[in-house]
């Protein structure tokens, strides 16, 4: 063996009769596409039931505060911001993009950086409505019982645990892991320049 | 476009750039089918603005690259479907050496190598990965050096 076409002959002779026939690749790609879109859809669809029932409730329910009405505003705004989010995924599903390898990295490049925005800000704005608006929109309830404040002091407990220890663990985490996947991506530019 | 056919020619193709990439048998046949089901989603979208095996091959490869992003092995269970557990084959030594010192090379040579070794034409090689045509040559050139010198490393010339 001597010379680069050797070495391509050598290539060649890998075995590939372990891969699936062309039918049964084409069965998987529904399956997949199937699922993977039933899950955003499930979640918009969720996402849309919610707005509904928070605008009907805001039409046909006499909130005697001013509280619960802003509350309701704020929590509507939290999925609003959640089926924003979504909708973008659902395009992105759908938009393939022909692109060279060096276009490809850049773009995975970006699109942790978005990720990296989303779970910074956008989840954060997210939450901070969510959490302002259940505490506005529950604080008519816990004033009229004592069944309404014990549920209402229980929100509040989770909603504590929830900003000081569990969001800024999975925060971490999530953004180690983002940081580290642009520090490849930028290693992987550096190769082609 | 038939899907079929498509899968027929390059399946093999595609399958020896993702072993020359991964160098894990198992992971570059599952590969091979992510990047046949991205392939055939993308289907209607393709414009032929370029070449079919550019189209391909870009896809291909951007799909290996991505596999960085599964830093652990990818767990079957999110796989699209479950293969038949197939026997492997055990790889014959040479080859498996090939393969050893083509997994020694940076990501993007690795890239490069494989679609050489597939005999690409050097203009299309610079249209998948997105070199400028005139530094195509040089590089290539200074990669096949080095996977020749590391053959050669591993007594496998001779």
């Amino acid at each position: 063996m001597d010379n680069l076409d050797n070495i391509r002959l050598l290539w060649v002779s890998a075995r590939t009769s372990m891969l699936p026939e062309p039918d049964a690749v084409i069965m998987a790609a529904r399956k997949y596409k199937n699922a993977a879109l039933f899950r955003t859809v499930r979640l918009l669809a969720y996402a849309f039931i919610l707005t509904l029932l928070l605008i009907t409730l805001w039409c046909y329910t006499n909130p005697k505060m001013i509280s619960t009405s802003i509350g309701e505003g704020f929590l509507l705004l939290a999925v609003l911001i959640l089926i924003g989010t979504n909708l973008n995924t659902l395009h992105r599903f759908y938009y393939t993009r022909d692109l060279n390898n060096t276009e490809f990295i850049a773009f995975l490049k970006k699109t942790h950086e978005r990720q990296l925005f989303y779970h910074s800000r956008t989840q954060v704005l997210g939450l901070c409505c969510t959490t302002v608006g259940i505490l506005l929109y529950l604080f008519e309830t816990a004033n009229q019982h004592a069944a309404g404040l014990a549920i209402y002091i229980a929100v509040l407990i989770f909603l504590i645990v929830l900003w000081l220890f569990i969001r800024p663990a999975v925060f971490k985490k999530q953004s180690a892991k983002l940081q580290l996947l642009i520090k490849q991506m930028e290693n992987l530019a550096s190769q082609i320049n | 476009m038939d899907f079929e056919a498509i899968y027929n020619e390059h399946k093999q193709q595609v399958f020896r750039i993702c072993m020359g990439y991964l160098n894990d048998q198992e992971y570059a046949r599952d590969l091979t089918q992510e990047i046949f089901i991205a392939i055939w989603r993308s289907l209607p979208s393709f414009r032929q603005e370029s070449k079919l095996s550019t189209w391909i091959f870009r896809i291909a490869t951007n799909h290996c690259l991505r596999a960085i992003e599964n830093s652990k092995r990818m767990p079957t269970t999110e796989l699209p479907l479950q293969l038949e557990d197939v026997y492997e084959e055990p790889i014959e030594e040479q080859l498996a050496c090939l393969y050893k010192c083509i997994a020694e090379l940076p990501q993007m040579e690795r890239i490069i190598i494989s679609l050489v070794l597939e005999d690409l034409p050097q203009t299309e090689i610079a249209l998948i990965i997105g070199f400028e045509p005139t530094n195509t040559r040089v590089k290539i050139h200074r990669i096949k050096a080095k996977l020749t010198e590391k053959f050669k490393k591993y007594g496998q010339f001779g």
